[in-house]
């Protein structure tokens, strides 16, 4: 297994139970479940993120991760002040998914360097649709920084 | 002092010489009137006596004439001589020379006739008493000469005066003329001479004509005006008497004349020729005298009135003069003591007005001379700290000693301030005192140096005023103002945690209440997705309706959310170009419109201050109503417009649509009110009510028109002006 079969494509953090499976639901059509991992607040994805704790074993880090941004114990704006803070998750790209259309987030999220910040309609298929474009984008599109793609 | 003016010597001098010229000039006038007067008298005497003259000379003419026709071969001397003749017996000549005779007299002419005979004896008379022995001597002498002699004036006995002429009766005879006898023809001097010569043609009282004759050596005055004719001899020595000088030869006008009764007289003397006779025309220098003195008084009346005028005017210059200047002096006087008198009441007033000024201050004043000792302390100061003047005035350490001691440094640090003329003012002090009966109290001093008149520092000018109940009101007052601040603090505090949680509900609202919806939707979508084939039809539209249900519930989840954000919305002021903002709203409806036909009409809209996501929105929301509400019109007219009225700027959308029942406009603008079935129209009546709130927010105001089915008009006016920056205080 190299390093590119150990990468992981997309982090879903959500809470959310049915919102995570309608998530993977949607990207499952796209033919991205099986690249998705799932974690369910802010200090797991923060673990998954810097190899720590349950995660302390893990290789790879995701191309894009999906952030919900309520979230238990740690919210969504802490994970990605976090990420901005460490070079190695500095470069991924991040795309807020939330149900909340409050500007304040909005505008923090973006203060925190967020790539894309998407509400998430009522809608199943409206939501399903954005879910799997944003997926397939970031992980198709943007290319992983070069740093990442080497072995230390 | 005005000078008292001297005395006027000049005018004196004008009015001395004015006087004397004055009496020159009367005294030429005399001189010259006199003279003028004596002329007159001259001419006017010398004249009569000239008119006397010729008169004489004429009446002595005619009686020659008479004689010298009756006397030569007249029908007289014949009958006379005839008579003679005959002896005198002849009666019938006798009786024609007595008609002769008759005639003579009766004429007139002559009051005596009386005939000689050539032996010189009287034969016949006519008139009178007796024949006068003295005509014999004339008689002769008249046969003797052949020619008619005067027979000067005379007595007839003691009969009337009479003068006459006697003149030969001659006859032609061979051999030359024979003398028959005479004729003596006489006339009464009352009635036919004298009146002749006592007539004066001139306007005299005392003008008369004197004549006189030579007898012996005395001279006759023959007539005179004032004696009997004949009466008066004067001895022919007489100096005076004109008649005499004018028959000792001297004729003409004679000087210093005296008359018969010694009266000074003006006369003109002359002898008349062929007589013995003198005449002198005279008058009395007295009259004459009489109007050049008459003129001398007017001439001296005039002269002195013109003196009296002269003296007049000056004295009454000399008194205006002395008048003015006793005036001003009596003025100067009085204004001196008038001055004088205010000086002194001004001086008491001042000296009361300072008393009541200074005794009477409701503060404690006082005045510290540069030594530190009180020059004058207010009675005031007793009401202030309870120590009387007196204490101070005698104790200059006492204001220390009653000083809080917390503030005597502050107190002694102003007092050793160096005098500065450019700073005179001290700042005020607030100090604690405490009073004789041990109170404490609160003063504010108040000081500023003082100078003297003569620019001497006199040291200082103060006052210290009880601020113990304005300091206590303050404390009040701060202790109130700090009460109300935590008051206010707390509140303020209560209603950010009532925002917050406000703003946490609706953040939880949107998280957790749209995410059971989605859920719903998403498992529904699901369910018909990948088990579609296990349901039939019914199956299916049940499904549906949850779907939809769930998605209708997602809109007003947003919709709240919306105007929550509204309400919250702090406006951030700019002035805003309407079109552009509208134009951009419209374009975001696109999709909303769809392919409908739509007559939008807009017209130029004015700039506005206002916030442009609030504005946005409310363009957004009216014309999606717009649009929403002309469904199924065929066209639908939207209309857009504004106008600046009544202080605000108004904009419109107008369309002509399903319009709305007027009689529900009021609640047009409610939240979650709606006037249509969401049958006929969907939507959750927020969207108006975001409109109202951003209105009121610009302090503006909104309108609604409407009728059903005729289409309905928005309004919405925003001030002109930018909106009251107190609206922004939406934070709270």
């Amino acid at each position: 297994m190299n390093l590119q079969d150990t990468m992981l494509d997309i982090l879903l953090v959500e809470d959310n139970p049915n919102d995570a499976e309608l998530a993977l639901h949607a990207l499952r059509k796209h033919n991205l479940a099986n690249r998705v991992a799932w974690v369910k607040d802010g200090e797991q994805a923060l673990d998954y993120l810097f190899k720590r704790g349950a995660y302390a074993k893990m290789n790879g880090l995701p191309r894009v991760v999906l952030l919900d941004l309520r979230l238990p114990k740690v919210d969504g704006l802490e994970v990605l002040a976090q990420m901005r803070t460490r070079p190695e998750t500095r470069e991924i790209p991040v795309v807020v998914l939330t149900s909340s259309k409050e500007d304040r987030d909005v505008v923090k999220a973006y203060e925190l360097g967020v790539n894309s910040f998407v509400a998430k309609p009522v809608a199943f298929a409206e939501f399903s649709r954005v879910v799997a474009e944003l997926g397939m984008y970031w992980v198709l599109v943007n290319r992983v920084p070069p740093g990442l793609g080497s072995p230390s | 002092m005005t000078e008292r003016p001297s005395a006027p010597l000049l005018p004196w001098a004008i009015f001395a010489a004015f006087t004397v010229a004055l009496a020159l000039v009367g005294l030429y006038l005399y001189q010259a009137i006199r003279d003028t007067r004596h002329a007159e008298v001259e001419a006017g005497l010398k004249a009569i006596a000239d008119l006397k003259t010729d008169q004489l000379a004429s009446w002595l003419a005619d009686r020659r004439d008479d004689l010298g026709y009756l006397g030569k071969d007249s029908l007289l001397g014949r009958d006379f001589d005839a008579w003679l003749r005959h002896g005198g017996q002849d009666a019938g000549r006798l009786a024609t020379i007595r008609r002769h005779m008759e005639t003579l007299v009766m004429a007139g002419i002559y009051d005596r006739v009386i005939l000689y005979d050539a032996g010189g004896q009287p034969r016949l008379e006519r008139g009178g008493s007796e024949v006068m022995a003295e005509h014999e001597a004339a008689v002769r002498e008249a046969m003797r000469l052949g020619q008619p002699v005067l027979v000067d004036f005379h007595r007839d006995g003691n009969g009337p005066i009479m003068v006459g002429m006697v003149g030969p009766l001659t006859m032609a005879a061979n051999g030359g003329d024979r003398i028959v006898g005479a004729l003596y023809v006489g006339q009464r001097t009352e009635t036919r001479l004298f009146p002749l010569l006592r007539k004066w043609p001139l306007p005299s009282q005392s003008g008369e004509t004197v004549l006189a004759r030579r007898e012996g050596d005395q001279a006759l005055l023959i007539l005179t005006r004032k004696d009997p004719p004949m009466s008066r001899r004067i001895p022919l020595s007489s100096q005076d008497v004109p008649a005499v000088r004018a028959l000792r030869g001297e004729s003409g006008f004679m000087e210093n004349a005296r008359d018969y009764h010694g009266d000074p007289v003006l006369a003109y003397g002359l002898k008349v020729p062929g007589t013995p006779w003198v005449q002198v025309a005279k008058q009395d220098q007295s009259e004459g005298d009489a109007s050049v003195h008459r003129a001398a008084w007017q001439v001296a009346g005039v002269l002195t009135l013109l003196l009296a005028g002269a003296g007049g005017t000056l004295g009454f210059w000399w008194r205006a003069r002395e008048s003015r200047y006793r005036h001003r002096i009596l003025k100067q006087e009085l204004n001196q003591a008038v001055a004088a008198q205010e000086a002194a009441e001004a001086l008491a007033a001042s000296d009361e007005n300072y008393r009541i000024l200074a005794e009477y201050s409701p503060d404690w004043a006082h005045w510290l001379g540069p030594d530190q000792r009180y020059r004058y302390v207010s009675p005031g100061c007793e009401s202030v700290c309870g120590y009387p003047a007196a204490d101070f005035l005698a104790d200059p350490g006492l204001m220390a000693r009653i000083l809080h001691p917390e503030d005597l440094p502050t107190w002694k640090a102003d007092l050793e301030e160096t005098p500065d003329p450019l700073h005179p003012a001290h700042a005020p002090l607030a100090l604690r005192i405490r009073t004789r009966a041990g109170e404490e109290r609160w003063i504010e001093h108040v000081c500023r140096d003082v100078y003297g008149s003569d620019g001497q520092y006199r040291g200082r000018r103060g006052s210290y005023r009880d601020i113990t109940a304005a300091r206590q009101l303050e404390q009040e007052r701060a202790q109130y103002r700090r009460q109300l601040e935590a008051e206010v603090d707390a509140r303020t505090a209560d209603l950010k945690a009532s925002n917050g949680d406000l703003e946490a509900f609706a953040y939880s609202v949107s998280h957790d209440l749209r995410a059971p919806l989605r859920a719903i939707d998403g498992f529904v979508a699901i369910l018909l997705e990948d088990y579609a084939p296990s349901l039939d039809a019914e199956g299916r539209r049940l499904f549906g309706i949850v779907q939809e249900n769930a998605r209708k519930m997602g809109g007003l989840i947003d919709d709240i959310l919306a105007f929550s954000r509204a309400s919250r919305l702090a406006l951030e002021v700019a002035t805003v170009d309407m079109n552009a903002l509208m134009d951009e709203a419209w374009a975001g409806l696109a999709e909303a419109r769809g392919k409908r036909a739509i007559e939008f009409r807009r017209a130029d809209l004015p700039p506005v201050a206002g916030d442009p996501r609030a504005l946005r929105q409310i363009w957004q929301n009216l014309l999606g109503n717009a649009v929403k509400f002309s469904r199924g019109r065929e066209p639908a007219v939207i209309e857009v417009g504004g106008e600046a009225k009544d202080g605000l700027i108004w904009y419109w959308v107008r369309d002509n649509g399903a319009g709305f029942n007027p009689d529900y406009a009021a609640k047009l603008f409610g939240l979650f009110q709606r006037l249509h079935s969401q049958d006929e129209f969907e939507g959750t009546g927020v969207g108006l009510a975001v409109v109202k709130r951003f209105v009121d927010k610009h302090g503006g105001r909104v309108e609604a028109e409407g009728a059903l089915d005729a289409g309905a008009s928005f309004r919405f006016g925003l001030p002109e002006t930018s909106p009251n920056p107190f609206e922004k205080r939406s934070d709270l």
